[in-house]
């Protein structure tokens, strides 16, 4: 076998050693040209790539950056139903029809003590009927700030929006909140804030975040807090990390630490006992003392996007005393249930709730 | 052509001379030509490749260290030239079957039919015999037996196992023994 194997190589490559084909047809001109034109073409075709790449990413990063624009807007316009008992409907209803009437007032007289109450109520109302009606009053849009990265960011009425910032911290809006993140040129993060929002910030020393509320300045290194900044007041809870409140028109300033809460109002910053209610559907402590059962059923709405419809509107009136420490929507109302002895049917998220009130007060 | 003309005209192409460059190809196209259309099945192929390896060569000619002659530094290139042309156009893979394989029957090839075949077959014939074994045979059988390379090399050219080389070749042989066999018969 070896013996045949070199017999036939043999003979092949006795055949083709030198064996030579004349060409059919006279290539050199064409080999001449394409190696001329290669040296001196070289250059310019390789700046032509590295300009298209370029081009192609600047597109793809623009069509991505619009894609991502599009989506949150569609989010936002998104038509909600919201169901609410038929007591809260009365009473949106009223403060709705109140409005015009103070506005019709103010016209009318024009005595210096009426105006300042009705400068009082106003804003009052206003953000009342905002955070009950929220389908319709939600007609704000997300603006585009030419200048640097900037987004405004608004939660779905219904349910609380997570959203990524650029710079990959985590935020979470409830209802009707707003947030307009900011990229200065000096390398902040800063946060401006209205509404109820939980901040997940990603660590970063070299880019400082600052939260800015009307009444304060936060100062975060990577950190999680809750945050919210409704009618003149601030509050803050801190899960873990540590932040610094700048009070802004005194100067004040505060380190907080992890569990504690503060409240940031006109004339300073305080430090609270217990978790401040709007903040239940993150820590899920509610605290209550006399106070009226139906702002602790708002407060369930608010915080766990539930339904509650009372039958007997006078239970609303009953007082509450008591507090509920890493509780679930559940369970807050069946422990309510029992205090105010009613009955609770529960069907998905609604909760109907029969019975007299039996409290005297 | 002696090695100081060579490399002579070497020196010339450097320098983009289009004279020089227009004697090496006269003088090594048509043995280029030959040697590519070992490969591939028409004639037209064989010239597009050899064209490709020309503007490879005249393109790299920096690159050749005149180590080894010019001759055969051309020709690995035509060679590589032609392994990339099948590789771009090859649509289906030979799966190692057992088709071809009859081991037993391989009769020997001896000194007289060798003188024999040598005699009755030109080269052309030889190379219509080759075309008309499958692709991967026809290129391990070219790289093994003419070109001299080793099966381990290959496996690495053709990107596959050094036994898969073998045994191809092993296949390519015997079949290409009987197809001679078949042709020169009748005068043998």
């Amino acid at each position: 076998m070896k013996k045949d194997k070199d017999l036939l190589k043999e003979l092949l490559r006795s055949k083709f050693e030198d064996e030579c084909i004349e060409s059919s047809k006279d290539m050199f001109d064409n080999i001449y040209d394409t190696v001329s034109k290669g040296t001196t073409e070289k250059i310019p075709f390789y700046w032509y790539r590295i300009a298209a790449a370029i081009l192609f990413f600047i597109g793809l990063g623009s069509i991505s950056y619009y894609l991502k624009e599009n989506t949150l807007e569609t989010n936002i316009q998104k038509p909600i139903v919201v169901h609410k008992s038929p007591e809260i409907n009365t009473d949106s209803i009223q403060q709705k029809t109140q409005k015009p009437t103070i506005k019709f007032e103010e016209n009318k007289k024009s005595l210096p003590q009426e105006k300042i109450q009705i400068a009082e109520e106003t804003p009052k109302a206003s953000i009342e009927t905002k955070t009950k009606d929220t389908s319709s009053t939600e007609k704000d849009k997300s603006k585009i700030d030419v200048s640097y990265v900037t987004t405004q960011k608004y939660a779905s009425s219904k349910y609380s929006k997570y959203v990524k910032l650029p710079d990959t911290s985590t935020i979470v809006l409830q209802k009707s909140s707003r947030v307009n993140y900011k990229r200065s040129i000096e390398n902040y993060r800063t946060v401006e804030l209205t509404g109820n929002v939980f901040f997940d910030v990603k660590k970063d020393s070299t880019k400082p975040f600052i939260v800015i509320t009307k009444n304060s300045k936060v100062q975060v290194i990577g950190t999680k807090f809750v945050m919210s900044s409704r009618n003149n007041e601030d509050y803050l809870y801190l899960i873990e990390g540590s932040v610094n409140i700048v009070h802004i028109k005194t100067g004040q300033d505060q380190i907080v630490i992890p569990g504690q809460s503060f409240r940031i109002s006109d004339d300073g910053i305080r430090k609270l006992d217990k978790t401040p209610n709007q903040f239940a559907w993150k820590t899920g402590n509610l605290h209550y003392r006399n106070t009226k059962v139906k702002e602790v059923f708002e407060d369930l709405r608010k915080n766990f996007d539930i339904k509650i419809n009372v039958l007997d509107p006078t239970l609303l009136n009953c007082k509450y005393t008591g507090s509920f420490r890493k509780t679930t929507p559940e369970k807050m109302i069946n422990i309510l249930s029992a205090t105010l002895k009613v009955n609770v049917q529960k069907k998905n998220n609604l909760f109907i709730i029969s019975g007299n009130s039996n409290c005297l007060n | 052509m002696n090695k100081e003309e060579q490399d002579k005209l070497v020196k010339a192409c450097k320098q983009n001379n289009r004279d020089a460059m227009e004697k090496i190809y006269n003088a090594f196209m048509p043995r280029m030509l030959a040697v590519s259309f070992r490969y591939c099945k028409n004639q037209s192929d064989a010239e597009d490749i050899v064209q490709d390896a020309f503007i490879k060569i005249f393109k790299n000619i920096k690159k050749y260290k005149h180590n080894g002659t010019l001759g055969s530094w051309i020709e690995r290139i035509v060679v590589n030239n032609a392994i990339d042309h099948w590789h771009k156009t090859k649509k289906t893979v030979l799966i190692n079957n057992s088709e071809f394989m009859d081991e037993k029957e391989a009769s020997e090839i001896d000194e007289i039919e060798k003188n024999h075949f040598a005699q009755q077959l030109s080269a052309d014939k030889l190379r219509t015999l080759i075309h008309d074994l499958p692709d991967q045979y026809r290129y391990v059988l070219n790289l093994y037996a003419i070109e001299g390379y080793s099966h381990k090399e290959i496996g690495e050219i053709l990107k596959i196992k050094e036994s898969t080389s073998r045994s191809n070749y092993a296949r390519a042989r015997k079949k290409l023994l009987e197809n001679m066999r078949a042709i020169g018969i009748e005068k043998y």
